[in-house]
Parts: C-alpha cells; sequence; structure tokens
C-alpha cells in the first residue's frame, strides 16, 4: 500500500520553558506524524510534555517564556513561518482542539450559545442568525439535550459532561481535518467518559478527521487510536500501532505503564468476548 | 435504556457572583468596615447641612475654643468651626481621593493589558519601566511634580493618580499572564477572537475581581496621600477645607494647646482609612479563599 502524505508532520519538536534562572526541556526532539484520517494516541505519565506538543501545534505556548524548536507541517505548510492571520485560518478551523478542563473552555463571562456563534460567525462569516442556527445543529448533533436552552446558559450552569458536549459541537462545527483532544475525560465521571469515547469515535468514523488523542488512560487510547507515541521525560520513546505497542511493548517504560493499569477495568473487560485484554487493556 | 437519572455532576452550581457576594456579606469587619464607609459618606453628604456653622467664617471671638455646645469640635485658630470643617473637608478628601483612584485605575488597568498583551519586547521595555517607577518613593514624584504649574484640585488627583497606577498596572499584567495560559482564553483563539476582543471581553472582565480589591484599597492609599501632600502643604490648595490641610493647619497651632485641631482630622484619616481596609480585606477574602485570615 502507498503511504498517504501526512497531514500533520512534527520534525525534531523541542519546547523548552524558562522557570526563573532554569530551563524545562518539556519537549526533546520528538517526530511524528499523522495521516489524513489517522487516529493518534499520545500516551505518557504527568510532566511527559504532552500537552506542551499539543500546544506546539496551535501556536498557543506562551512566548514570554518558552523557546521552541524544531518543524511542524500541517498540510505541507511550515506553521511556524505563520503570521497572526495565518494562525487564524489554522487554529479551530482546520485543527480543533478538545480541552481538558470542560468547564473552563467556556469563558466564565459569557453564555455558552455566545461564545459558539462568534467563533463560528468569524470562521465562516455567516450572519448572526445563520450562526445560530448552526451552533443549535451542532449541539443537537453531540445529543445535546434543550440545545436552545444550553446556548443561554454559562458554562458553571452546565455539568461537566454537558460542557464538554458543548466544546466538541464547537470543535465539529468548525469542521477541522485534524482534532487534538488533550485528556478529554480527565475531568469527567465514569459514566460521561464513556459516553465522551463513544461520541468521539462514532462521530471520528463519521466524519473521517484526523485525531490526536492525548491520555495517561492507556484504555481510551486503545479504544481511539490506530497509532500510539509513548512519551516520558519529553521524549518519545516508543511509537507504533496501537495493537502492536500494547501487546508487545519495546520499552521497558512503556511495560511499565501497562502494568500501572487498574485490575478492576481488566476483571470487567474479560467478559467482553469480542475484545482481546492484554495486560489490563482492552485491544481493538 | 435510560440508566442514569441522577447525576451529581447535573446540579447547577450556584452563580459566582451570587457565591461571592455571600461570602463578602459573612465577612464581619468588612460589615463594620461598610458600615463606617456608608456613614462617613452620609455624613459628608448631608452633614454640611445639618451643622450651623458655616466651614468658611471665622469668629475671631472664638479663637481656639474647646469643644462645647455650641462648637461640639471646638473651633480654629480663625475660630471656625472644626465639626464644619471636617465636613466640607470630607467631601474634598473622599473626592480627591476617588478621582484620584479612578485615574490610577484606568491607567494601571491600561498599562498592564498593554504589557500583558502586547509583544513581548514592549512587555520587557514596560516591566522595566515599571520596576523603576517603583524604585522612586511616591513623595520624590510629587514634589517634583510642584515644578508645573499652580496648585488646584485637578492637579492634586493627577499627581495622585500619577503617583499611584503602579500596583494596578503590576496586578493586571499578572492576570494576563495567569488568563492567557487558561483553557477558555485558548478556545476563544481557536474561535478566531483578536488580541483586543481577547483583552477586552475575555481577560479584563475576568480579572474584575481582584482589580476591585485593589482599586477599594487604592481608594484608601490616596486618602493618605491627599493628608500627607496637603499637611505638606504640597497637596489640596489651603483655601479648601481638605483633611490634610485641617491636620496641618492644626500641627502650627499645637503649642496654643489646642489638642482638639490636631486630633480630630487625625481620627478622622485614620478612622477612613481603617473603615476602607477592612472593606478590602473582605473583598480580597472574598476573590481569594485561600488567602482567608481568621479574625
Ligand atoms: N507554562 C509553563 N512554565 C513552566 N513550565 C511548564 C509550563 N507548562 C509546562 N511546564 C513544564 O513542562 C513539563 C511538561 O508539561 P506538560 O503540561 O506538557 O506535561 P503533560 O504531559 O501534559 O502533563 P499532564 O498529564 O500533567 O497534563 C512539566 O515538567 C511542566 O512542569
Ligand atoms: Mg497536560
Amino acid at each position: 500500500m502507498k503511504k498517504m502524505n501526512p497531514l500533520l508532520n512534527v520534525k525534531q519538536l523541542s519546547v523548552r520553558y524558562a522557570t526563573g534562572a532554569d530551563e524545562v526541556r518539556a519537549v526533546d526532539e520528538v517526530s511524528f506524524s499523522i495521516r489524513p484520517g489517522e487516529v493518534v494516541g499520545l500516551v505518557g505519565e504527568s510532566g511527559s510534555g504532552k500537552s506542551s506538543v499539543a500546544q506546539a501545534i496551535l501556536g498557543l505556548l506562551d512566548q514570554h517564556n518558552t523557546t521552541i524548536a524544531g518543524r511542524i507541517e500541517f498540510d505541507g505548510e511550515n506553521l511556524f513561518s505563520c503570521d497572526e492571520s495565518g494562525w487564524n485560518a489554522v487554529r479551530g478551523r482546520r485543527i480543533g482542539m478538545i480541552f481538558q478542563s470542560p468547564e473552563s473552555s467556556f469563558n466564565p463571562v459569557a453564555t455558552v450559545g455566545a461564545q459558539m456563534v462568534e467563533a463560528l460567525r468569524w470562521h465562516f462569516k455567516l450572519a448572526k442568525v445563520e450562526a445560530r442556527q448552526r451552533a443549535l445543529a451542532a449541539l443537537r448533533e453531540v445529543g445535546m439535550p434543550r440545545p436552545e436552552e444550553v446556548m443561554h446558559n454559562y458554562a458553571f450552569e452546565l455539568s461537566g459532561g454537558m460542557c464538554q458536549r458543548a466544546a466538541l459541537a464547537l470543535v465539529m462545527a468548525l469542521q477541522p481535518a485534524l482534532v487534538l483532544a488533550d485528556e478529554p475525560t480527565a475531568s469527567l465521571d465514569v459514566l460521561a467518559q464513556a459516553e465522551l469515547v463513544q461520541w468521539l469515535a462514532l462521530i471520528q468514523k463519521k466524519r473521517g478527521f484526523a485525531m490526536l488523542v492525548i491520555s495517561h488512560d492507556l484504555n481510551l487510547v486503545a479504544r481511539l487510536a490506530d497509532q500510539v507515541l509513548v512519551m516520558h521525560g519529553g521524549r518519545l520513546l516508543e511509537k507504533g500501532a496501537t495493537r502492536r505497542v500494547l501487546a508487545n511493548p519495546q520499552h521497558p517504560y512503556t511495560e511499565q505503564l501497562l502494568r500501572a493499569v487498574p485490575r478492576l477495568i481488566t476483571a470487567d473487560m474479560r467478559t467482553h468476548n469480542d475484545h482481546s485484554v492484554k495486560n489490563g487493556v482492552v485491544l481493538p | 435504556m435510560d440508566i442514569v437519572n441522577v447525576n451529581p455532576a447535573d446540579v447547577k452550581p450556584a452563580s459566582e457572583m451570587r457565591r461571592l457576594l455571600r461570602a463578602f456579606l459573612r465577612h464581619r469587619l468588612a460589615h463594620a468596615g461598610l458600615l463606617g464607609l456608608l456613614l462617613i459618606t452620609v455624613a459628608a453628604l448631608v452633614g454640611p447641612t445639618l451643622v450651623h456653622h458655616s466651614a468658611q467664617t471665622s469668629n475671631l471671638d472664638a479663637i481656639y475654643s474647646g469643644p462645647s455646645w455650641s462648637h461640639l469640635l471646638g473651633t480654629d485658630q480663625l475660630g471656625r468651626d472644626l465639626l464644619a470643617r471636617l465636613l466640607a473637608g470630607a467631601q474634598v478628601s473622599l473626592s480627591v481621593a476617588l478621582a484620584a483612584t479612578i485615574v490610577a485605575s484606568l491607567l494601571g488597568c491600561l498599562y498592564g493589558l498593554v504589557a500583558g498583551m502586547g509583544p513581548v519586547w514592549l512587555d520587557r521595555v514596560l516591566m522595566q519601566f515599571l520596576d523603576a517607577m517603583l524604585a522612586i518613593p511616591v513623595l520624590l514624584l510629587v514634589i517634583v511634580s510642584q515644578a508645573f504649574g499652580e496648585s488646584s484640585l485637578l492637579k492634586v488627583i493627577v499627581v495622585i493618580g500619577l503617583a499611584s497606577w503602579m500596583g494596578t498596572a503590576r496586578l493586571m499584567r499578572t492576570e494576563c499572564g495567569r488568563l492567557m495560559q487558561s483553557e477558555f482564553i485558548n478556545a476563544a483563539i481557536m474561535g478566531g477572537a483578536s488580541r483586543l476582543s481577547l483583552a477586552l471581553r475575555h481577560v479584563l472582565p475576568n480579572a474584575a475581581a481582584p482589580l476591585l480589591v485593589v482599586v477599594t484599597v487604592g481608594i484608601g492609599q490616596a486618602v493618605l496621600i491627599e493628608s500627607t501632600l496637603s499637611f505638606l502643604n504640597l497637596g489640596v490648595p489651603s483655601t479648601l477645607p481638605s483633611w490634610g490641610n485641617l491636620l496641618g493647619n492644626g500641627m502650627s497651632s499645637m503649642l496654643s494647646g489646642a489638642w482638639w485641631v490636631v486630633l480630630f482630622p487625625g481620627l478622622m484619616i485614620v478612622v477612613t482609612v481603617l473603615c476602607i481596609n477592612l472593606v478590602g480585606d473582605g473583598l480580597r477574602d472574598t476573590v481569594d479563599p485561600k488567602r482567608r485570615t481568621h479574625l
């Protein structure tokens, strides 16, 4: 099979944070690529630099204290040579991002609807009424109950799961070719987590966008990703097809990660006979 | 199948504003401070009409007469009623402090926002300048400013404003740094928000609570600066009865044994600043529960 051109190509990416006199090497010469429609999981413990990778891809790192080296190509275009308007065309519209904490991905002083409408208007140059209709349609698509009401709510008036869905709706409404999901389930309760993962898998199949799923939840990654990247201390230790990496880890750190998966899930998941289970992780 | 009906996360949290208001109202000392401020403000507004004496009419038959029924707080070296002068002074001092604080807050917010949201090099330059400004004693700035123009109310306001915007600027800059890392700002950037819109619609409103604390405390500080300046004859024109002027006036009368001309203006200043600081502390504890001091 001939390889498709990668949609995202990260080459030798390094991110350093200046903290006082010190410097933290958060990302150290990381290279990987994502093909159109491919789902890639990025796993690693807290502080391994996962979020820094995502923020670098979108140019969201604080310029005051970060140094970036390397190259990121999106659709053949070097993102680091983008000016402000170049970034604006990429951010949201071509690369979407789902944030870790759903409540805080909306401005607490504006309604959820206002923020959705604003983004839709800006990206698609729509009139207010049209943008509103699209926002409503997007909310319906992610199965939001009473979308008209939600439009008038502030984020703090919604539950975490509802906020996450609203955020998801907005990301999807902009129809990006690549979605970065930074620990999308980390702050949800177990039921909301399962629901979100189901939605993500479904909508990804339907729309066929590429996705980078960042998580330390190996089950989530196993469920969604075709490829897995394992990060530790800013370095990429292992990458490969999800099944291969999880069933037959090459790096001792990956093995360690696999061993750390809670046992409870193992017992529960073993009853599913359509999946094979290895080290507590349900393999795709 | 419908399984989930009760989800604890679905319970609506109280509105943030209402929570803050409730927390503030629980703060007893802030209550006392607020009550004190209210009394002082009402006294400043309606007091002068209730007192029989005028703040400016001198009475040479009653020079340095101590507190009595006809002059509750006594009279000064020209026989002017001290109570009437204190009440008129409250109007002057409080409005100067308020106006100066508004000047300082606007200036500080603008400065902090430009530093925090502008290009990195501009931030560096502005922060260096801010540090330099902080290193210069306020009084020195004020004395230098005496070289420019006649003393007037407007000038006092501008001078105090120019001498006290730095705290607000620093806070605004810190808030920019904090908020710019938050997810909703990143989400707004993904939605195409411009820098200006980020600054005015996303950063500023979300920095309102800590700003309110700084502004409140700033009013107290401005009262103090005004008093100091007027006391040194560098502030409000001596024809107007500000608290600082009264105090300065009183100091030169101390030798005559008229303690009341010093005590009462001094007391007014101290009590007012104390009340403002209590309210400020209450606000701070509400805004930032981690730093709460249990009293
Ligand atoms: N703004 C910052 N300033 C200084 N250091 C930072 C900053 N952001 C992250 N770091 C440091 O960089 C390293 C990587 O952080 P990053 O947030 O990318 O990790 P992560 O893998 O996403 O972790 P988590 O799972 O906790 O989200 C950490 O050591 C962190 O302390
Ligand atoms: Mg992270």
